[in-house]
């Protein structure tokens, strides 16, 4: 290997051709301290450990045998919610191109006082759920780094203050309702297909299909922050003509129509090189598997969790727990998923 | 503002310009780079009085910033990051526009496997040695070898084609 001057200034050029904005260190060291408060609060309540995993009981899903009905209607027809200038209520918002001035509107009603800027980007059009950033000030008036770009059903006062009480219900109508605070999109009438809970993360996973079945749901609640938590990765699936550079989809196999889709969060959980003591962290994600998939097991350093599937569809919410690890700490893995039939037998696997 | 918070802030105001440019080259995007820059600082801070105890912080965070930016777009796993972040596709009519303003050698990193273009930044850029890269990156010294020459090629080709700059 020999040095090549020609490409390095190239590269140069490239880097210093980018402008860099100012770089907003107190907001780093403001998320660190909550950070380090958190982990400290966690640290106190070490004695809790395990994870929930819940299969939602048929009686519990919503329209269950209503796959024809209609796409839920909110607004005028649900005094629950209010309705949006300039979007359509329920699913339909979800298929309106918002222009970047609408987007700054809704995200100035979305998140009023605030006043935060959205970032020029080269976006022409938005879409309900998106996430765009705000311009960071400095120094930050607020440290709200996104706008989760709402829909067009405002949550009625009552709706947000019960969401606040339960941040993450046990019952489907619960987090449905949790999911339409969050999101502004009227999803009361959506079609749970998949979720799973932990108690110590305090996240939740809820997928959910609209009425229609055109749509998908991937709802984070995280009770951590509230339901209207910027932490949170929620996002809408078109299901009836996914995008692969905007949905999470994998490419069907050949000569089959059946689109998987994975999407999955890793955090924490790295492991000391010297000790070989990993600590805590947490391994989210939800898919579309193939139909016949029973379980979908999770492995990491050793360590596995399941989670079931539903005519393919699955949600997984691992809370790692402190372990030790034989393996090299150097060479760092990630959380593998995999596919089980219900006689156990191995399918493929998912990602990771 | 505490001594561990001061030798924080001093680190990062001097080291953040540079992990923003590595991190803008290998994942291609800056919005995106300086998000991976803020995630990896703030791990940085979660076990600053360790690391810089043990001293030369500036490695262990550029480790996390580059396994960050070429990971990210590698692994499927991540998708629910990417999806949140990235902002929404242009119009196909800007098609043209785009095109117009493009860089050749850009678009020729851009279009690097993701290992291919980190050992390229970190070998050219960074001026790390064989050695070193493949520390960073945790992979073997040939594999640094081989990917960074074929980066570089693909790179050399990219250069020829570029117009020179208007005078």
């Amino acid at each position: 290997m020999y040095n090549d001057p020609e490409v390095s200034a190239q590269l140069h050029r490239l880097a210093e051709a980018e402008p860099l904005p100012a770089f907003d260190t107190s907001a780093v060291v403001t998320r660190g301290r909550r950070g380090l408060r958190r982990r400290r609060l966690l640290g106190a309540g070490g004695g809790i450990a395990g994870v929930a995993a819940i299969a939602l009981a048929a009686s519990l899903i919503p329209n269950l045998s209503s796959a024809s009905q209609d796409p839920g209607v909110a607004g005028a027809e649900n005094s629950q919610f209010e309705a949006v200038p300039g979007l359509p209520h329920g699913e339909a918002a979800l298929f309106v191109d918002v222009t970047p001035a609408h987007a700054q509107q809704l995200c100035d009603l979305r998140y009023p006082g605030e006043h935060q800027k959205l970032k020029s980007s080269t976006a022409r059009t938005h879409r309900v759920g998106s996430k765009p950033s705000f311009e960071m000030q400095k120094p930050p008036a607020k440290t709200r780094r996104f706008c989760q770009i709402p829909g067009g059903d405002k949550p009625s006062a009552k709706l947000v203050a019960a969401a606040k009480t339960d941040p993450l219900p046990k019952t489907a109508a619960g987090q449905l309702r949790n999911c339409s605070v969050q999101t502004w999109v009227d999803v009361t009438g959506w079609r749970i297909m998949a979720a799973d809970r932990s108690e110590t993360l305090k996240q939740a996973q809820i997928i959910a299909v609209s009425p229609s079945g055109r749509s998908l749901i991937a709802c984070d609640l995280d009770s951590r922050g509230g339901p209207m938590t910027e932490m949170t990765n929620t996002l809408f699936s078109r299901l009836q003509a996914p995008d692969a550079d905007r949905d999470p989809i994998l490419a069907p196999a050949r000569g089959k129509k059946w689109a998987e889709m994975f999407a999955a969060g890793y955090g924490g959980g790295s492991c000391d090189s010297s000790t070989k003591k990993c600590g805590k962290g947490s391994a989210t994600a939800w898919g579309r598997a193939p139909a016949e998939t029973a379980t979908v097991e999770v492995t990491l350093h050793g360590k596995s969790y399941r989670t079931p599937a539903k005519d393919g569809w699955w949600a997984s919410t691992w809370a790692i727990e402190p372990h030790t690890w034989t393996g090299d700490p150097k060479k760092p893995e990630y959380p593998v998923y995999k596919a089980y039939d219900q006689n156990g037998k191995f399918l493929k696997k998912i990602g990771g | 503002m505490s001594e561990r918070d001061q030798a924080f802030v001093e680190f990062v105001e001097t080291a953040n310009p540079s992990l923003r440019r590595t991190a803008y080259l290998i994942s291609g995007d800056r919005h995106k780079a300086d998000d991976i820059v803020q995630d990896a600082l703030y791990k940085l801070y979660l076990h600053w009085p360790k690391i810089n105890r043990v001293g030369n912080p500036f490695a262990y965070a550029r480790r996390m910033v580059v396994n960050a930016a070429y990971d990210g777009g590698r692994r499927p796993w991540r998708r629910e990051v990417a999806i949140a972040a990235v902002p929404d596709r242009p119009l196909a009519d800007d098609f043209t526009a785009g095109h117009a303003s493009r860089d050749e050698v850009l678009e020729a990193l851009r279009a690097l496997a993701p290992r291919q273009r980190a050992c390229v930044v970190l070998r050219y850029y960074e001026d790390l040695s064989v050695e070193q890269t493949a520390e960073v990156l945790g992979c073997s010294e040939g594999t640094v070898k081989s990917q960074a020459a074929r980066g570089l090629d693909t790179l050399r080709k990219a250069m020829t084609r570029r117009p020179s700059p208007a005078l």
